[in-house]
């Protein structure tokens, strides 16, 4: 079984404290109101007792994702790439219109494209933070750096997250 | 007898509404997405639509090496995207890392020479003619989750496009109104109380955020 550790939802967490009573280790009583990672032994009861389903567990590690077929990752990216040109358009729009109501059209506008983008992306391979597709592009971003890339963000990046490949 | 928004799916039901759809008036619109009376169309009574039998189609083929390179724009929204799934794991620091890289390529992004709202609506209608197509090729190769974004974006799009035309024929609708943007699929609802639902994606109402608002 993959090894996992508990996590509140603090948007549903009614502090009921169910968790508190039953966890074996004094995991869940914490002051940031979120559960000590480190103390967790990914038992499960406090999942199991809440009454308001507040806490789920997340595993450590995470199987291979399923590969992408090159001619779907195509017409994907196609469509991506159009949305990032859009939600460009639209910030430099709103940057600068003098007019609150296209102000405000050109604010949403740029947030749909954003969250449109994100999706497209991710769907062609690059879901999972901790995928091979990321480390991959975590690694060739820092041998070749382009000007001004954040390399050690990178390189903390690929000594934090545990990859699947 | 119901009639459906072809551009969001919202549902008028005259028995539930007490008015003859046809007894509507002209400039009615639709309470989601804004579309006019004429962007709806009867429902037949339930009949399941026939099955189309999958046009085969040739697919390009794609060479090695072929596939467009992520712009730097795109890089950000990739790194965004997983900043969040960072954060939905709890991996804070990673997420801030994400961030960092994200804000890096978004800083470098290219701002094409463009003519506003004109321009967004042409790309969003080479956007809308390329969609069937895109979603043909991922349908035949069974990536369903493909195919969601696909669908989901889609709907997105129709809807912005008749937004933002609607802008361009009478900006004075913007005035006295809020604006929305659902948090996970982008659907934008312009009005003062956006639905339960997010119609595209059904993710529940408080995941629909407000923009804000033209007094």
């Amino acid at each position: 079984m993959v090894r996992m550790y508990a996590s509140r939802n603090l948007r549903n967490c009614t502090k009921d404290c169910m968790c508190l009573y039953v966890c074996p280790t004094g995991a869940t009583d914490t002051e940031t109101g979120q559960i000590d990672f480190d103390k967790c032994i990914g038992c499960g009861d406090c999942v199991r007792s809440c009454p308001n389903g507040a806490i789920s567990l997340i595993p450590y590690t995470y199987p291979p994702q399923q590969p992408k077929d090159d001619q779907c990752v195509a017409a994907v990216r196609a469509i991506s790439h159009s949305k990032a040109l859009q939600e460009a358009i639209a910030e430099d729009a709103m940057s600068t219109s003098d007019d609150p109501a296209l102000f405000l059209l050109m604010k949403a506008v740029r947030r749909s494209n954003r969250l449109m983008g994100e999706d497209l992306v991710r769907e062609t391979g690059y879901m999972l933070p901790q995928s091979g597709e990321v480390r991959r592009l975590l690694e060739s971003l820092i041998a070749n750096p382009p000007d001004g890339f954040p390399v050690e963000a990178a390189r903390e990046l690929l000594g934090l997250l545990r990859f699947t490949e | 007898m119901k009639y459906r928004c072809s551009v969001c799916g919202y549902i008028y039901d005259e028995d539930k509404e007490g008015v003859r759809f046809e007894d509507l008036p002209e400039d009615w619109r639709c309470p989601v997405c804004g579309e006019g009376k004429e962007g709806f169309e009867p429902m037949e009574d339930e009949e399941p639509a026939p099955v189309r039998a999958p046009e085969v189609q040739e697919a390009p083929s794609v060479e090695e090496g072929d596939l467009r390179e992520l712009s730097a724009a795109e890089l950000s929204a990739l790194c965004s995207n997983l900043a969040r799934g960072c954060e939905k794991q709890q991996l804070s620091r990673e997420s801030e890392l994400f961030k960092q890289i994200s804000d890096y390529f978004w800083s470098n992004r290219v701002v094409p020479d463009h003519d506003g709202v004109a321009s967004l609506l042409e790309l969003i209608g080479k956007d809308l003619e390329a969609y069937p197509a895109a979603k043909d090729v991922v349908s035949s190769a069974g990536d369903r989750g493909s195919l969601r974004v696909l669908t989901w974006s889609e709907k997105v799009t129709m809807i912005m496009d008749s937004i933002l035309t609607r802008y361009r024929d009478d900006p004075s609708f913007l005035q006295h109104t809020s604006v929305y943007v659902c948090d996970i699929c982008g659907f934008i609802y312009i009005g003062d109380n956006p639905p339960a639902v997010c119609p595209v994606c059904k993710v529940p109402g408080f995941m629909i955020l407000r923009a804000g608002g033209v007094a």
